[in-house]
């Protein structure tokens, strides 16, 4: 299955941009124009990388990235810093961002780390599966649970 | 459902496997983030030293993926170490808010007034007002000085219009962008700023201030009142900086278009000129707001500027120029005006009187605006300034400077009454030259100069620099170092830092132009070349002097007199000429950022309590990381994990942990042929290991199909106790990556390396220690390895039977051959230590090893017998 991307920013150009350039690296994408539209399409569907730009009008990244954090805390967020401040970028890191990339960014780097922040995501699944498995395995009653 | 359990009870023994694995990932990510925190200080170094442009903007987002990678690295480590350095956090977090602090600009918190009349303002509102305004408010102030009736809107008011549309976002995003490569952008970037802006919504306290202050100018029953709208921007005054004529004002708007005129002021910020100008100048736009000052417009018979010193402040006369009407036309050129030079003393006299050509004067207009409207022929030629006038003018400027105490550069206006109004006074900005490199580079001089010994090196540090050229073998054996000499390394080696103080210059054979030491050399203003050739050292040496030219990367014989005198006036010119705003700022935060403190892990000072920089941080994390991983054998080691036995051509008993690429995909679960590996860098090792003639029995005859029986033969000079050292040895691999720790009866060593794309990530470092014999032997031992190590550019440090030795930063290839030479060293050193019956022994070793006899002298056969 290709991974699914998507691209907030309300920068219609540089997202359009992105997303033939992601397209033709093979993944699925999906483009939002707002922090808003992007909490509504996360609650509507699946996604495993969130790119997500810091500034923005309306809810900016940082509030974006604790909205999506807590719809799925599995899904990874990669930010898109523009003119974001230090301090946003820890702040960001501490909820759960998986990294920063610097605006404008090399293809290939976004790539790479998208890939990354995939098999970050990929691993967590893989150890919850586990972690349930297990709980079933020494209480078979916990099946009912679920 | 059944076959998913089988599954997963399988893999509960990767589970274990899996913590390896994770340490050893975040152990890349560690390296990783550090190399791009050590090049990003290293570009704004380099940024701040050359003088370079660079935007707020990039600045910031620089800084802010630093701050990302910082974090994340002090993470990894903590993960690496066991939350051994947990308190890393906190320093980090003080730092990052001193950071934060100087690159963030926050409007100031409490709100002020959004406008200020002039008749209450002061010179120390100038950070409220803008410079104009506050001056101008300064000298309604004083007594015989006249200043129209003014209101300055605040910079709070400018950030209000900002907030309220969310201006400000907008605008920085847009500027990002903005680079001086690409000046055909400007205008249209500079056009959608405007646009923006102009399309923006007043805030309704600032359109009902706006109107109520102009209400206020007006006097009933007689004629309305004009106004104009000038900028007052905070930082005009800035050193070297004059701004002049770089923003709009709107002279004499209709009534209903105040609003407009006041965006239009804002808008005059982002004016291609603005723009341009501070990109040259290095002034980032958030840090200087816009005040705007709305004045009483005078019908002026006449206008212009004074500067109360000519000659750009250095002359002995005061320089008035003057036109017709507004004063405008006098600055903008498209008339020539009157000048005047007067006498500086105490009561001025008129020294020369060189009347312009006036065809025209600019005459405000009933409904709003202005025009030109031609000037009556007998007046065109005629000076518009009376001597009496020129006189009363002279002294209201040495008013100015007295008070302001510097050289001022007046706008005036005469009124109808012959009452002279000052509508801007600013101190007399005279910009320096500044001359590059290039420019004061005696080309001419080195065309004729002698052939250099070496050149096309690459430059890490500029300047120029003559002394004797010097090599420098051991980091730590710096006390001998003569100060002043052109000092030879081998590579550029963090170490390295304490000899910059006394070096002329530095050379390197190879390094890092964005490593520690480039960046420090840059400081402590130390020429850094790198890319000396090899066989190169001894043609420097040979000279009594050699003079390093860090400009272009050459060196030459002897002291190049014209090289150093270029170097010299660089440097003079660089403390003459006073950073820009934006440098300035630059410099601030790098103080947080660049300067090494921990610089020699073995010193007492490395530790967390003398962490000062984001440099002493990654440093102290990438060695503490190493330590740690250093630390994964032993006991954390055993019992866990998948380990699979090598099938070992050596008398070594060899167990494999792969954490991934290790270990080719088809091999047995249970026994690992050589060729199976694929680790790259286990694979050099165990190559050199197995290299025909490396005698792993050493002069010890041994059952070679025993292992155990290696152990048993080999208990001499008692010191049996560290047996329990174990037997086995271990190696965690990956595509790139080994730790191999071998336990050999009463010595252990450890090997560590990572040999990567990137030379930068590449490293090998080497730990041994210990022995079957007695001390003062084993010693011997060790230093016969230290030697040897050195030999093949290792950094080796000794302390009795241990030896530490590393090597950093080589091609893949390179670090290849250096694991395959230190298979060799120590498969043919293993038992050497009981045969270190005197010094001369280590020479003689060292010898045959260098030689490529393996065998020690001890011959293919000839086991048993000591050599003569």
């Amino acid at each position: 299955m290709k991974t699914r991307i998507l691209i907030v920013d309300d920068e219609e150009k540089f997202a359009d941009y992105l997303n033939k350039r992601l397209v033709n690296r093979g993944f699925d994408v999906s483009v939002a124009f707002s922090g808003e539209e992007a909490i509504e399409k996360i609650k509507e569907a699946n996604f495993d990388v969130v790119i997500l730009d810091v500034l923005m009008p309306g809810i900016d990244g940082i509030e974006a990235l604790r909205a999506i954090k807590n719809l799925k805390p599995l899904t990874e967020v990669i930010m898109l810093t523009g003119h974001a401040s230090v301090e946003s970028g820890v702040e960001g890191m501490k909820l759960g961002a998986y990294d920063y990339l610097m605006k404008p960014c090399d293809t290939d780097e976004l790539v790479s780390k998208i890939n990354k922040a995939y098999e970050r995501k990929a691993e967590q699944e893989d150890r919850i599966r586990e972690a349930k498995v297990s709980r079933i395995l020494s209480s078979p009653r916990s099946v009912l649970e679920d | 459902m059944l076959s998913f359990f089988k599954r997963f009870l399988a893999s509960s023994k990767e589970e274990e496997n899996r913590a390896f694995r994770q340490k050893y990932d975040q152990f890349r990510e560690l390296l990783e983030r550090n190399n791009e925190v050590l090049e990003t200080i290293s570009l704004l170094a380099d940024i701040r030293d050359r003088d370079q442009w660079i935007s707020l903007g990039k600045i910031r987002s620089l800084m802010t993926r630093t701050a990302v990678n910082v974090y994340r690295l002090i993470q990894n480590l903590n993960f690496i170490s066991d939350n051994q350095y947990k308190s890393l956090d906190k320093i980090f977090a003080s730092l990052e808010a001193k950071i934060t602090a100087k690159l963030e600009v926050h409007p100031p918190a409490e709100q002020g007034p959004l406008g200020v009349a002039l008749s209450r303002a002061d010179a120390s509102q100038a950070e409220r007002l803008g410079a104009k305004a506050a001056n101008l408010g300064e000298i309604a102030g004083l007594p015989d000085l006249r200043v129209p009736d003014g209101l300055a809107l605040t910079t709070d008011a400018y950030h209000r219009f900002l907030e309220h549309n969310d201006l400000l976002r907008q605008i920085n995003k847009e500027l990002l962008v903005l680079t001086p490569e690409e000046p055909e952008m400007l205008t249209e970037l500079s056009e959608r700023l405007t646009e923006m802006i102009m399309q923006a919504q007043m805030p309704e306290e600032l359109h009902q201030l706006i109107q109520d202050t102009y209400q206020g100018f007006q006097k009933p029953g007689q004629a309305p009142v004009p106004v104009v709208l000038r900028s007052s921007a905070v930082g005009e005054d800035a050193p070297g900086s004059s701004f002049a004529g770089l923003y709009q004002s709107v002279i004499n708007p209709p009534p209903d278009q105040l609003d407009q005129a006041y965006k239009a002021v804002v808008a005059s910020k982002f004016s291609p000129r603005a723009l341009t100008y501070f990109m040259q100048k290095g002034i980032y736009h958030d840090l200087c707001p816009m005040g705007v000052l709305m004045m009483e417009l005078v019908q002026a018979r006449a206008g212009g500027v004074m500067f109360t010193r000519d000659s750009q402040g250095e002359g002995d006369a005061m320089l008035i120029s003057g036109v017709w009407g507004l004063g405008k036309l006098a600055v903008e050129g498209s008339v020539t005006p009157d000048t005047f030079r007067l006498s500086r003393g105490e009561v001025p006299r008129v020294l020369e009187i060189t009347p312009g050509d006036k065809p025209c004067q600019l005459e405000l207009l009933p409904g709003g605006g202005t025009a030109r409207a031609p000037v009556e022929e007998d007046l065109r030629r005629a000076p518009c300034l009376t001597e009496d006038q020129l006189v009363r003018l002279a002294r209201l400027g040495r008013r100015l400077e007295q008070h302001f105490e510097s050289p001022q550069d007046v706008e005036w206006s005469i009124d109808a009454g012959g009452r002279i109004n000052i509508v801007q006074c600013r101190p007399l900005v005279v910009e320096p030259a500044v001359l590059s490199w290039t420019d004061l580079y005696p080309w001419q001089e080195m065309a004729r100069a002698a052939e250099p010994l070496v050149k096309d090196l690459q430059v890490g540090s500029a300047g120029a620099a003559a002394g004797p050229a010097v090599v420098l073998d051991q980091p730590g054996e710096n006390g001998a170092l003569p100060s002043g000499a052109v000092v030879l390394v081998s590579n550029t080696a963090p170490d390295l830092v304490n000899i910059l103080p006394r070096a002329a210059a530095v050379v390197a054979a190879r390094g890092n132009l964005s490593g520690h030491l480039a960046l420090i050399a840059r400081e402590f203003n130390v020429p850094l070349v790198i890319g000396l050739p090899p066989g190169q050292t001894e043609l420097l040496t040979g000279q009594d002097q050699v003079t390093v030219d860090a400009f272009t990367g050459a060196i030459y014989p002897g002291r190049v007199e014209a090289l150093l005198e270029c170097a010299k006036r660089i440097n003079q010119q660089a403390q003459d000429t006073p950073p820009s705003p934006l440098h300035r700022l630059l410099d601030e935060v790098l103080q947080y950022v660049t300067p090494l403190n921990l610089v020699n892990p073995r010193d007492p000072s490395f530790r967390l309590q003398s962490i000062r920089t984001i440099h002493d941080i990654i440093r102290f994390a990438h060695e503490s990381a190493i330590n740690a991983m250093f630390g994964l054998n032993d006991s954390r080691l055993m019992g866990r994990g998948k380990v699979v036995r090598l099938r070992s051509e050596v008398p070594l008993d060899i167990y494999l942990i792969d954490l991934g690429g290790g270990i080719a995909e088809g091999a047995s679960p249970k026994r690992v042929d050589p060729e199976d590996i694929t680790s790259i860098p286990m694979r050099a090792l165990y190559e050199g290991m197995t290299t025909p003639g490396v005698r792993w029995a050493g002069h010890v005859p041994i059952d070679f199909r025993g292992f155990m029986s290696v152990f048993a033969n080999t208990m001499f000079d008692g010191a049996k106790y560290e047996r329990k050292l174990g037997d086995h040895s271990y190696a965690i691999l990956s595509r790139h990556y080994v730790n191999f720790s071998s336990r050999l009866g009463y010595h252990f060593s450890i090997v560590d390396a990572y040999l990567g794309r990137d030379p930068n990530d590449n490293y090998l470092s080497f730990r041994f220690k210990g022995g079957a014999a007695r001390l003062e032997m084993r010693t011997r031992r060790a230093r016969f390895l230290g030697e040897v190590l050195r030999r093949f550019d290792f950094w080796v440090d000794q302390k009795s039977d241990l030896i530490n030795a590393r090597i950093k930063r080589l091609p893949r290839e390179q670090m290849e051959e250096k694991l395959r030479m230190l298979g060799r060293l120590m498969g043919c050193s293993r038992q050497l230590d009981v045969t270190m019956h005197n010094e001369e022994m280590v020479e003689r070793y060292i010898e045959l090893f260098l030689q490529g006899d393996y065998t020690m002298g001890y011959g293919e056969d000839n086991a048993g017998e000591a050599p003569r």
